[in-house]
């Protein structure tokens, strides 16, 4: 992501443009600061007794040292491994199924002028506007007081395609329709390749960047969600760590030291997956947003 | 080209099936038929448990319009949207221009404003339910009562907190877009004599205009559906003062078992949003220009 590097100021010289540029930076820095004192309070709250966290939230330490003991027994009281194995399985399954399924829906739509890849695109497309609130009553009523089929990690997962593959069908066929040659394609059909076999040797390869794309902003949409799985997922044993850190509060509700461990331990996986994939998630942020 | 050859019938069924067929089944299953069934349930009064549900044709939507709560939780929504709208972009584009005018630590400054994006809504919701109930009642600037215990101050409180998550997202793509506009074009202005203000209004912003069109589109759609965050941190309270839309239908639905009423409202939702987000997009791509 070297060229965003800013370029606004390279044509500022002399004294006055250097103390404007250092206060620009002191004041980006202080904001930086004020954005980051919520989880800096989380994490020190988090290692104190409940009695100093009421009395003293702003004190870095407690008197009786760092209380470890508040993330063991929040790990415990919420099952917490528990809940991140559902959470990694359904974002997981969900996710390769998602890009595998769109990546060929796209393909097909971008290569084939049928009726179907037509209307299949403007259905697909019509769904960006579609809040899931217009949705979710029916789906409950047929799947769920009809089939019976809820409380169960495939459905969700199943619905997580269905809900995903409209944003990244679309920004798959961008992609195929301006960065895939159709020239390759064309070599590999007059050397007697199947059209399966042209999309998963010539034209999967070359999707790379967007597969990492959507994986990135699928990640993030699936891990957080809530809304779905909440309905999905009634059982217990099935909760991820949104629906499980819900509960935990309604239970402990005033145990602020366990309330702010299980806090830092729902945010930890996702933060630490950030920082080794922070390119990626920067670059697919702005190439997904901008194709939208 | 080789896809303009001519293919059988059954070939054309066949390759729709295999490639496009998995998603479009789930897509029609989980999507299309919903949608069909939820407009059909609109005309019902079907409490989501009872075998049979009576036909009561377009009375819900007769109803709908002397549901006060629910005009109350749309209006509510409308004014979230505006200052969400409003305070997030402000931020992420005063962000953007400060991070692009070449001061240090550039990359590591637009990690840190993401941040909050990596964390969903419901986490969001507690952390600052603890920041606002525990920590800003004990410092001496603040009232001793707690922001989310006044219905003024908890919707500036959501207010306050999507501002913080939202803004570090649209800040990468105005970044983008402050980028994406040639520095030819700035030294032209410069050589013509205009001033930095000249040059941000005139010039800079005229060119980043799409960047304009999607950060307010997710805004303005994250802001009108918001759920998570509203029920971590206020939980629709004070006295329901803070019940956005989201929410509002939520409860018809599921807490009053009122599924027929619940869908319709769901209905007008949609094509309130619909409208604010067509004529959004109408009006910010008129202004997009082409480089």
């Amino acid at each position: 992501m070297n060229e965003l590097k800013g370029s606004q100021g390279s044509e500022n010289i002399g004294a006055s443009a250097r103390i404007w540029s250092g206060i620009k930076t002191v004041f980006a820095f202080l904001l930086f600061v004020v954005y980051m004192v919520p989880f800096v309070l989380v994490l020190i709250n988090s290692l104190k007794q409940k009695v100093n966290i009421i009395k003293t939230p702003l004190k870095f330490v407690d008197e009786a040292g760092p209380q470890i003991s508040n993330y063991v027994d929040a790990f415990n009281k919420m099952g917490y491994f528990q809940a991140f194995g559902n959470s990694l399985i359904i974002t997981g399954c969900s996710i390769v199924l998602l890009v595998v399924c769109s990546s060929m829906c796209a393909y097909i739509l971008v290569r084939r002028n049928y009726k179907a890849c037509r209307i299949s695109y403007y259905l697909l497309i019509s769904y960006m506007v579609v809040p899931f609130q217009v949705i979710m009553i029916p789906v409950l009523a047929i799947y769920g007081n009809q089939f019976h089929l809820l409380n169960n990690r495939l459905i969700l997962i199943i619905m997580n395609v269905a809900y995903g593959t409209g944003f990244a069908t679309f920004l798959m066929y961008g992609f195929i329709k301006s960065s895939v040659p159709l020239a390759l394609e064309e070599a590999a059909l007059i050397d007697g390749a199947g059209v399966f076999r042209i999309y998963s040797g010539i034209v999967l390869p070359l999707l790379k960047p967007i597969l990492a794309t959507n994986m990135i902003l699928q990640t993030l949409g699936l891990w957080n969600d809530y809304l779905l799985p909440s309905l999905v997922l009634g059982k217990e044993s099935l909760q991820t760590l949104p629906i499980r850190i819900r509960a935990f509060n309604g239970t402990f509700t005033s145990d602020y030291g366990l309330m702010m461990a299980a806090l830092v331990m729902c945010v930890t996986p996702i933060i630490i997956l950030f920082i080794f994939m922070q390119k990626y998630i920067v670059g697919g942020i702005v190439s997904g947003a901008v194709k939208e | 080209m080789y896809m303009q050859r001519k293919e059988k019938m059954s070939r054309k069924i066949l390759l729709f099936l295999l490639f496009a067929g998995p998603s479009m089944t789930l897509f029609v299953m989980f999507v299309i038929v919903p949608f069909i069934y939820g407009l059909y349930l609109t005309m019902t009064n079907w409490d989501g448990f009872s075998s049979t549900k009576e036909f009561v044709g377009l009375q819900n939507y007769a109803n709908i319009f002397k549901e006060k709560d629910f005009w109350s939780s749309i209006w509510l929504t409308f004014r979230y949207v505006i200052a969400s709208v409003i305070f997030v972009n402000g931020i992420a584009f005063l962000l953007a221009y400060l991070l692009t005018s070449g001061i240090k630590g550039e990359n590591f400054l637009r990690a840190g404003f993401f941040t909050p994006n990596l964390i969903g809504g419901i986490v969001l919701g507690f952390i600052w339910q603890f920041i606002f109930n525990r920590v800003m009642t004990t410092l001496p600037i603040f009232p001793e009562q707690s922001f989310l215990s006044d219905p003024t101050k908890a919707f500036w409180a959501m207010v306050i907190v999507e501002t913080w998550r939202a803004s570090g997202y649209m800040l990468l793509i105005y970044i983008a877009g402050f980028v994406g506009v040639s520095p030819d074009f700035i030294e032209a202005a410069r050589i013509d004599g205009a001033n930095n203000r000249q040059i941000l209004w005139r010039i800079r912003m005229p060119l980043m205009m799409q960047s304009f069109t999607i950060c307010l589109f997710l805004t303005l759609s994250s802001a009108f559906k918001v759920y998570d965050m509203n029920l971590s941190l206020t939980a629709g309270g004070p006295y329901g003062s803070t019940r956005m839309a989201a929410m509002t239908i939520f409860e018809k639905a599921f807490t009053y078992h009122d599924y027929g009423m619940g869908q319709s409202e769901a209905v007008v939702f949609f094509l309130i949003m619909l409208v604010v987000a067509v004529i959004q997009l109408r009006v910010t791509s008129k202004r997009e220009v082409a480089a």
